[in-house]
């Protein structure tokens, strides 16, 4: 029986089964728990039905495997965020398993941000104001990042003010502190109860360079609205914003931190913003995130 | 007309993460890819010695084409300053002692833009249980329209451990 005595023999040794694939990539999958594995099937050899996938770390198998009949790419999952993972792959048939691959590239799954972009207002210039509306109510806090201009041109910069939900009435109260153009040494500290968010009270602290200013020049501001759908709590606005200009002329440049009340229950559901003098120049841009806490 | 654009993507994310293994005064961010429209970089950790401005450049630019604007309290005095004609923004003065622990975040807008001078906002804070404690926000500029491919941070003695995870923000 030479030639079953060869079948049995070549089994034995493997040359029933598949042989090794070809190691491709490990990836981040985007989730915190897993890792996308790519893998190329050995291009000779009897075909295989699966491939497996296994972890290791610092070449020590975990025992966490996951199998697919993809001839490209397996997902393992039950991985730990931050820890660093090699991977093998294997390919099976009913005859048995092939060799590991060599091992993968070293990856580390990440846990997936929750700071989410929703909507962005890039202006031509000329606006009186913008409007984010129908604000999507499936976040904790909002932040707006702006990098705003003024087209006045006078020498007094422009603040940079704002309203919720159509609001002008005097709901607002806002305090601060800054420094402004070529003050040193003491800081000024204002309180308002008013009509707008004055996120960063005065002109020319944290406001839009105007465009007597320094060409190409504008300011940089982060607002965060804090737990805006919360319909329990008037709402809280913080706002760090300012922009240097290289020139010390008063009312030129500031920076300033601040906070608003808004003092109001409802959820936010837009938030309209504008300048102080005149109109929003060309350039600048608005624009919104969602920020979402854990369950 | 404003042109409005909406999405719902997620973003800040990681672009890179460094831990200092060895202390240093000058640590550099490097080939800092162009796909997103701010940065955001958080520093924790501290700095060996009185003294040290943590100081930002830009592309190696180490040309007199800074400016930045501060608003600070040092102990229990506030206080103001600003800096023209810079080699660097001055984000914050170290005050403490050999041991300061920090926490730096600085906003990086438009990096990519090469319409816009580049504009930065920080928020620093450092609490020793004592009366060196400062707090301190600061706007910076630098005057170029040049993209942001490498920061330079440069301080007096940045200890051991210090971590730089440098964020890529992603507007809709």
């Amino acid at each position: 029986m030479p030639i079953i005595s060869g079948v049995i023999a070549s089994s034995k040794t493997g040359h029933l089964q598949p042989l090794a694939p070809t190691i491709g990539t490990a990836t981040d999958g985007g989730t915190g728990t897993t890792v996308l594995v790519t893998y190329t099937p050995a291009a000779t050899g009897p075909a295989a039905t699966s491939f497996t996938a296994t972890a290791y770390i610092s070449g020590v198998s975990t025992g966490i495997t996951a199998t697919t009949s993809s001839t490209t790419s397996v997902t393992v999952s039950g991985l730990t965020a931050g820890t660093t993972y090699t991977f093998t792959v294997h390919a099976t048939n009913t005859y048995g398993n092939s060799p590991e691959s060599a091992a993968s590239n070293s990856v580390a799954p990440i846990v997936p941000s929750s700071f989410t972009s929703i909507a962005t207002i890039t202006c031509s210039g000329g606006e009186a104001n913008i409007t984010f509306s129908s604000i999507p109510q499936n976040y904790t806090d909002l932040q707006v990042r702006s990098f705003v201009r003024s087209s006045y041109s006078g020498t007094t910069f422009s603040a940079f003010l704002g309203y919720i939900n159509g609001d002008t009435g005097s709901n607002y109260s806002n305090h601060a502190m800054y420094a402004n153009g070529n003050q040193t040494g003491a800081l000024t500290f204002s309180q308002t109860s008013n009509s707008n968010i004055y996120g960063v009270w005065s002109p020319g602290n944290a406001g839009m360079p105007a465009t007597s200013g320094l060409a190409n020049t504008y300011a940089g501001h982060v607002w965060e609205f804090m737990d805006y759908t919360n319909t329990s709590k008037a709402k809280v606005i913080k706002m760090l914003g300012g922009v240097s200009q290289n020139q010390n002329a008063t009312n030129s440049e500031g920076i300033g931190i601040g906070d608003t009340l808004w003092n109001n229950t409802s959820a936010i559901s837009s938030i309209t913003l504008f300048s102080g003098y005149n109109y929003i120049a060309a350039g600048t841009i608005f624009a919104l995130y969602g920020i979402k806490a854990a369950a | 007309m404003a042109t409005t654009t909406t999405n719902s993507a997620k973003t800040y994310t990681p672009i890179s993460w460094t831990s200092l293994g060895s202390s240093t005064n000058t640590v550099t961010l490097s080939s800092i890819p162009s796909g997103y429209t701010d940065l955001r970089l958080v520093i924790s950790g501290g700095v060996g010695a009185v003294g040290g401005n943590f100081g930002f450049q830009f592309n190696g630019d180490s040309g007199s084409n800074y400016s930045n604007r501060n608003l600070y309290a040092s102990g229990t005095t506030p206080s103001s300053s600003y800096a023209n004609n810079s080699s660097q923004i001055n984000a914050t003065y170290s005050t403490g002692g050999p041991v300061e622990p920090i926490v730096l975040e600085v906003d990086i807008f438009q990096y990519t833009n090469t319409s816009v001078y580049k504009t930065m906002i920080s928020q620093f804070g450092n609490n020793q249980n004592s009366s060196a404690a400062r707090t301190e926000v600061v706007a910076g500029l630098w005057r170029s329209t040049s993209a942001i491919t490498s920061i330079v941070i440069q301080s007096n003695g940045i200890l051991t451990g210090t971590t730089f995870g440098l964020y890529g923000i992603l507007a809709a």
